[in-house]
């Protein structure tokens, strides 16, 4: 049942993502890279701030795995994910564990830069979007090192 | 017979751990595997970050690219976390059979520093290549 909800509330969310590809497709100006052909993952640690730039703790990908770290380094809850196939770059439905306990976290997704979403090419920029509802979120940023 | 063999294999690894485990109660709550780890083999070649998550890792090869997917059994030999691998680029390409996290070299059972832990993957008793937790705000 929960994860019924989840996925139309996933389904509502990315909707805007869905119809801004559809726009930009008939825009040949705006480039639209899919996420998939690129090779994108979440894998890695997400360090993740609220809306008002406070550090929340970091979120560890691992496959359907997540961890997630405190701020002061110690480990919260673990939780499995659900991959949402039908997007192009890496989504997931959140099931369990700290980020859906704690912060009501239902769904997150790997997004470009803010001011460019749909664009992938800069791996250094990527973002790691958690979804509590429609209009709120977390951002997180990859943490960098010699992978990336 | 894989999994006993690993476990063996593991024990073996472990045993100066475990030796040296009376110098300081290594038994800190908090002390993980999960998060992102810089491995460099002998030579000093960068050869990939693990990223662990729970029981899970992924395998990031150095172009950045995903290698692949393994599972790891978790193992208690000693307090720190110790693991058996099973599959993924590790164990395939790599012929990895277990990891565990230490403390600095020369200090291995001193927990205290998280930023200076250690995660050690063995590939036999004496063939370990070593990574390095990738820092940030968290650590």
């Amino acid at each position: 049942m929960f994860k019924l909800l989840a996925t139309a509330a996933l389904a509502l969310v990315l909707a805007d993502t869905v119809q801004a590809q559809q726009t930009a497709a008939e825009e040949p100006d705006t480039p639209i890279l899919d996420g998939n052909t690129l090779g994108l993952f979440a894998d890695g640690t997400w360090d993740c701030n609220d809306a008002a730039g406070n550090y929340l703790g970091a979120i560890v990908v691992a496959d359907l795995s997540y961890a997630f770290i405190n701020p002061d380094a110690t480990v919260g809850k673990y939780g499995k994910l659900n991959k949402d196939t039908w997007v192009d770059a890496p989504g997931f439905i959140i099931p369990s564990g700290e980020v859906k306990d704690r912060f009501g976290g239902i769904g997150m997704i790997v997004k470009g830069p803010l001011e460019h979403p749909e664009d992938y090419r800069d791996r250094n920029k990527l973002r790691l979007q958690i979804i509590i509802t429609a209009e709120t979120f977390l951002q997180c940023a990859r943490r960098q090192g010699p992978a990336t | 017979m894989f999994k006993l063999l690993a476990t063996a294999a593991v024990a073996l690894v472990l045993s100066s751990a475990a030796k040296a485990e009376d110098e300081l109660d290594s038994n800190i709550p908090g002390v993980t595997a999960d998060g992102t780890w810089d491995c460099n083999d002998t030579s000093g070649t960068y050869l990939g970050a693990i990223v662990i998550a729970d029981r899970s890792y992924a395998f990031v090869d150095a172009d950045g690219t995903v290698g692949s997917y393994g599972k790891l059994n978790q193992v208690s030999y000693g307090a720190a976390p110790s693991f058996v691998v099973l599959g993924g680029a590790l164990q395939e390409k790599l012929g990895v059979v277990a990891m565990h996290v230490q403390g600095p070299p020369g200090h291995e059972m001193d927990f205290s520093d998280w930023s200076k832990l250690v995660l050690y993957v063995a590939v036999t008793d004496t063939n370990k290549f070593q990574c390095v937790q990738r820092r940030g705000s968290a650590t």
